[in-house]
């Protein structure tokens, strides 16, 4: 019944931060909305919230037009990035407070809260105030007093950025957790794209108020459309590349390439400068030879598995993936051997993809 | 070496104390010792030499004084009136010009205004609007009430005084609930929002909750305010408290005494009285408030 969807909405403040967004959830899906600062995702869960009016276009849960309703009768509930708990109630009663002013049950009242602690482990805090727990025991709160509500869509915004890495991890797996639980559509705003990954089913990719992409997480990392989306997703960011096509030589200013005669068919329509992306994954380390990159390594990231590779030549700079056994010292000259099979390639004007894989 | 520095820190921060040290020393401690001295004498002001110490007797004389206790009974009446009606307006007051309406830094000032208007220039206008011809009985008169005059009047003196200071220092406290009500995170009245609480739930269970320790200082700071009401009373009543001494209230009285029966000891022995009751006062009310944090 509670599937969402945005329809051609806009939203106007000076300028406009929202730009004519279509997005659906299905009911029960995991939606990510995910975009750099300013790109205007809190704005849009917002307006879903009831927070902030549409100037345009209209916000559709199960088979309701909510456009023009009260937060409070779209059954949403919302988690924000201060928490926004209510400073002078106890955890109980802020849990519940929501409840006794719509005039629930006392008996069912103690029992949603009842449950809803014990599913969040918040039994001990009970009785104390927001300002006598640590910032992850709020956020659980705060996650509580949405969950009593028993609402249809739940709203999280970057509900985890002001927790150190260890629990910010730790509740990653319990909102998925919770998420496969209660089997409700879930709008959940951060500009981690880890974050992204890790909790989505489907993440739509903002950039200055308009959608770039919805998708699965692995669509997006395998096929972004455009060139931001390629930047924004898989860290570190992927390479880009100015390119040629010569015959069927794939030509950089770092390396050249022959393209096998499988793939030949691929390249008919290409324009003759365009853009070539490759991500660090897709990059070695080898011996001198045909095709490879002679650079100069200028920097080694540490990641204990894995370790980054910042080399530098001509001008241009690369980021490979080594293994750490086989990192190079600093300022050694080495080659890297670049991964056709995955390359991606953009329009160097418009920045879309070239290629529809 | 160090220890020269520090001890020259300790200097300087002396002397930069030293210019406020000695104006609270010479014009607000040394006069209370003193006052708080000549309370057991029977004061002369032509030859201080010749006070007579009293002890306690004009503490005592006190009590039997009718007019030391109606100023008492008024000066407690008023701040009955005042304190509660001034708090509740300057509270909603605040509650709208918080609020997204329009024009609302004009209203802002306009509530203000009054606070920093000089306690003459508005006593000699209310003095005018309560006149027998003034604005006050022309709008009553619409409602077919007879003119009166207010000010002149044993039974509606002093709730004319009272109105006045209401409307004189309730943007004084607005502000200071402004300052409060700007405290509370935008995204509290946002989850509130979402959890259903209509606008007077939200008063009543955010708003009001939240400023507690903001309306504890209103309230101490507004019955202190009228325990000490004197400015205007002075300039209306032309400093005798009249009529009928309906409108004296204690400040009035002590500088009565004092400065027109020149009776320095038994003024002083009436701050004194007045200092205990403000200070008993404030206790209680911290008490109140205190307990309430425990619950
Ligand atoms: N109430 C407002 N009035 C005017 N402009 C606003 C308002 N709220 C947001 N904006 C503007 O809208 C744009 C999008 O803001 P929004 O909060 O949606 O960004 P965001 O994607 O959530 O960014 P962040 O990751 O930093 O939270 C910003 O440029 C912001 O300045
Ligand atoms: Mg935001």
């Amino acid at each position: 019944m509670a599937a969402v969807q945005f329809k051609a909405v806009t939203k106007t403040f000076d300028t406009t931060v929202v730009d004519k967004m279509d997005l659906q959830a299905r009911e029960g899906e995991f939606v990510v909305l995910v975009g750099p600062s300013g790109c205007g995702k809190s704005t849009s869960l917002r307006m879903l919230a009831g927070l902030e009016t549409v100037t345009d276009g209209s916000i559709h849960i199960g088979d309701r037009d909510v456009t023009a309703l009260h937060p409070k009768d779209r059954g949403v509930a919302m988690v924000f990035q201060d928490y926004a708990l209510y400073p002078h109630l106890t955890v109980e009663e802020n849990i519940s407070l929501g409840l006794k002013v719509r005039k629930l049950d006392p008996a069912e009242i103690t029992e949603r809260v009842a449950s809803a602690a014990k599913v969040l482990e918040l039994e001990k805090f009970l009785s104390k105030k927001p300002g006598q727990l640590s910032g992850g025991q709020r956020q659980r709160v705060a996650m509580g007093r949405a969950i009593v509500k028993r609402p249809e869509v739940y709203l999280f915004d970057e509900p985890l950025s002001n927790l150190d890495a260890k629990l910010r991890a730790q509740l990653r797996i319990e909102i998925t957790r919770l998420h496969r639980r209660m089997k409700k559509t879930v709008f959940y705003v951060t500009h981690d794209q880890v974050e992204a990954m890790t909790l989505a089913d489907t993440i739509a990719v903002m950039n200055e108020g308009k959608i770039q992409q919805v998708g699965p997480p692995m669509e997006l990392y395998r096929h972004p459309k455009n060139r931001f989306v390629a930047s924004f997703i898989g860290t570190p960011q992927m390479n880009f590349l100015d390119a040629e096509l010569d015959g069927l030589t794939l030509k950089t200013k770092i390396f050249s390439l022959r393209i096998p005669d499988g793939l030949a068919t691929e390249f008919t329509d290409f324009p003759k400068h365009f853009t070539l992306g490759c991500r660090p994954h897709d990059i070695s380390r080898a011996a001198a030879g045909a095709g490879t990159a002679a650079m100069s390594a200028d920097m080694v990231e540490q990641r204990g598995a894995e370790s980054f590779l910042h080399c530098v030549q001509d001008g241009v700079s690369i980021v490979a993936r080594c293994e750490p056994e086989d990192a190079p010292s600093p300022g050694e000259n080495i080659h890297l051997r670049f991964n056709l099979a995955r390359f991606h390639y953009f329009d160097s004007e418009t920045n879309e993809r070239l290629v529809a894989r | 070496m160090n220890l020269d520095r520090a001890r020259a820190e300790k200097l300087a921060a002396f002397l930069f104390l030293l210019p406020i040290l000695l104006t609270l020393v010479v014009f607000l401690l040394g006069p209370m010792l003193y006052a708080f001295y000549i309370s057991f004498h029977e004061f002369s002001f032509m030859v201080p030499k010749n006070s007579k110490f009293i002890f306690l007797d004009n503490y005592i004389n006190l009590f039997s004084d009718d007019t030391f206790l109606t100023a008492l009974k008024n000066t407690a009446f008023y701040s009955l009136g005042v304190v509660p009606v001034q708090m509740a307006i300057a509270f909603l007051l605040a509650v709208c010009v918080n609020s997204d309406i329009k024009g609302k830094t004009f209203f802002r000032v306009a509530f203000f205004l009054p606070t920093v208007t000089s306690s003459v220039a508005v006593s000699l206008m209310f003095m005018w609007m309560y006149s027998k011809t003034g604005i006050v009985n022309y709008l009553f008169s619409f409602f077919g009430i007879p003119a009166v005059d207010w000010l002149n009047n044993i039974h509606f003196a002093l709730p004319a005084l009272m109105a006045l200071a209401v409307w004189t220092t309730v943007g004084n406290f607005m502000i200071i609930y402004l300052a409060g009500l700007q405290e509370i995170p935008k995204s509290v009245y946002e989850a509130a929002d979402l959890d259903g609480l209509n606008a007077w739930q939200r008063l009543r269970f955010i708003t009001w909750p939240l400023l507690k320790n903001t309306t504890y200082f209103v309230l101490i700071m507004s019955t202190i305010g009228t325990f000490q009401v004197f400015d205007t009373f002075y300039i209306i009543t032309k400093g005798d408290g009249g009529p009928l001494d309906s409108t004296m209230t204690v400040v009035l009285y002590i500088f009565k005494a004092a400065f027109k029966h020149f009776d320095m000891g038994y003024a002083s022995a009436m701050a004194f009285m007045l200092f205990l009751v403000i200070f008993g006062l404030s206790i209680a009310q911290r008490l109140f408030f205190g307990r309430e944090e425990e619950a």
